[in-house]
């Protein structure tokens, strides 16, 4: 409003690209020339002369090599495609670790039943190997061992079958399934690598799409599923396997028994935007409303 | 020297009877052609051998029948079932895959719910027994995972 048009000008000059050697036009005083190449390049360079077969360099023929020009296919085209490897390199792995060893460990007192077992107890077993670089995302508990199996323990795993369930609840412990995204796997693999970062905890995520049903499930004992369901859930258990279940109210170590992670939570004990600092002995808690908002949300 | 003497003595823990077989002209050659990529210096994989065939934890190979998607409107159920099922591969064959795929798809896999995962144990042994191939360590891997 009541600009001049040489102040209009100026203000659109102000906003236009400066010249430099990027957008510059080539001078015609001195016109870009052709370069001709030169030596083995010169004329078309080494067109007239053909390739070199293989033997004529000294190698051995490549894997699967068929040196038949006759042959319509080789033999491993004949085979019909099924893509076997589609995936692999990208879903999510939970390698094995069976209750027999769960139950060597115990023994040989690696493992410790008196207080809740999750994936950091597990990583510090020597017959036990995670690297969260190779996609693996938990640990699955499998069957070997299911009828030796005589420990009372709170354990928490991300996969785990219904025998295997069955034979923890038989002697009276108590079994969780439950996700934690590779951000926090890389953090419970390897606690005191994670807290010499400096880095806060970081905030546990939920389950993706292709696995939240496994985990709302109670008869997977789901970590987001109804505690109450997850009750009748293990009563019915019982009744399938034919054994009875113990009463977990009158039991000593009850407390221990009852304890659970937060579905946020990462430690026991600690909560998601705490900092450790393990060379002072100190926790540093964020002071922020919006970083309080974030991690507790 | 000192990998020679290990091998050997992993080779005598074996439980089941075994014939050591010595380092022979042929199996020296075979083990010899494994290509890397100048650039990157990864070990070459063949993407069409890749497609057809699937490595098995203890060292195995399978694969598809030859059409066994085709014609199926001719053939009775007995022979659409037979088609439809997946098959060894040959010991001979299974040593040149061995050098046509990287390392890294024959690493051991775990998944959840995986259908192939019956079939990766190949014995109710606590060892497997050594293959024949030098290539392969597969199942130095297997015996220190069932330990």
């Amino acid at each position: 409003m009541g600009f001049s048009v040489a102040e209009k000008a100026l203000h659109i000059l102000r906003y236009m690209p400066r010249v430099t050697a990027k957008n510059s036009l080539t001078s015609p005083i001195h016109p870009r020339r052709r370069i001709y190449p030169r030596g083995q390049y010169a004329r078309g360079g080494r067109l007239h002369y053909p390739n070199k077969h293989y033997t004529q360099y000294q190698l051995f023929p490549p894997a699967g090599f068929v040196n038949d020009p006759k042959s319509s296919s080789l033999w491993f085209m004949k085979v019909p495609v099924t893509n076997y490897y589609k995936d692999v390199l990208h879903r999510r792995q939970y390698p094995h670790f069976s209750l027999y060893s769960i139950q060597l460990s115990i023994d040989l007192g690696n493992l410790d039943p008196n207080e809740p077992i999750d994936l950091t107890s597990i990583c510090r077993c020597s017959n036990f190997r995670l690297n969260p670089s190779d996609n693996h995302n938990g640990v699955q508990l499998t069957d070997p061992g299911l009828d030796l199996f005589s420990s009372q323990i709170n354990i928490e795993v991300q996969y785990a079958s219904e025998q295997v369930i069955a034979a923890i609840e038989r002697n009276g412990g108590v079994i969780t399934t439950a996700y934690y995204d590779i951000g926090s796997v890389i953090a419970l693999t390897d606690p005191k690598k994670f807290f010499a970062k400096g880095e806060p905890i970081p905030k546990r995520l939920l389950p993706p799409p292709d696995c939240i049903d496994y985990y709302i499930n109670p008869k997977n004992r789901g970590y987001l599923a109804d505690p109450e369901e997850i009750a009748k859930e293990r009563l019915k258990l019982a009744q399938k396997y034919g054994y009875t279940l113990p009463d977990l109210t009158k039991d000593p170590k009850f407390k221990m028994l009852s304890l659970r992670k937060d579905p946020r939570q990462v430690f026991f004990g600690l909560e998601p935007g705490w900092v450790v600092n393990l060379k002072d002995k100190e926790i540093l808690k964020p002071v922020d409303v919006a970083w309080k908002e974030f991690y507790n949300n | 020297m000192l990998r020679s003497i290990v091998k050997s003595l992993i080779f005598n823990q074996s439980v089941l009877p075994h014939t050591p077989v010595g380092p022979s002209a042929i199996s020296a050659l075979q083990t010899r052609n494994i290509y890397y990529d100048r650039n990157t210096s990864q070990p070459h994989t063949h993407p069409e051998a890749l497609k057809r065939y699937f490595r098995l934890r203890w060292g195995g190979w399978i694969r598809a029948r030859p059409g066994f998607k085709r014609h199926l409107w001719r053939k009775p159920f007995w022979l659409r079932w037979w088609a439809s099922q997946h098959i060894f591969v040959k010991k001979e064959e299974c040593e040149i895959l061995e050098r046509m795929i990287a390392p890294k798809y024959k690493k051991s896999r775990y998944f959840v719910d995986d259908i192939y995962e019956p079939y990766h144990k190949r014995t109710n042994f606590d060892t497997c027994p050594p293959g024949r191939s030098r290539v392969s360590s597969s199942w130095v891997k297997t015996a220190q995972e069932n330990l």
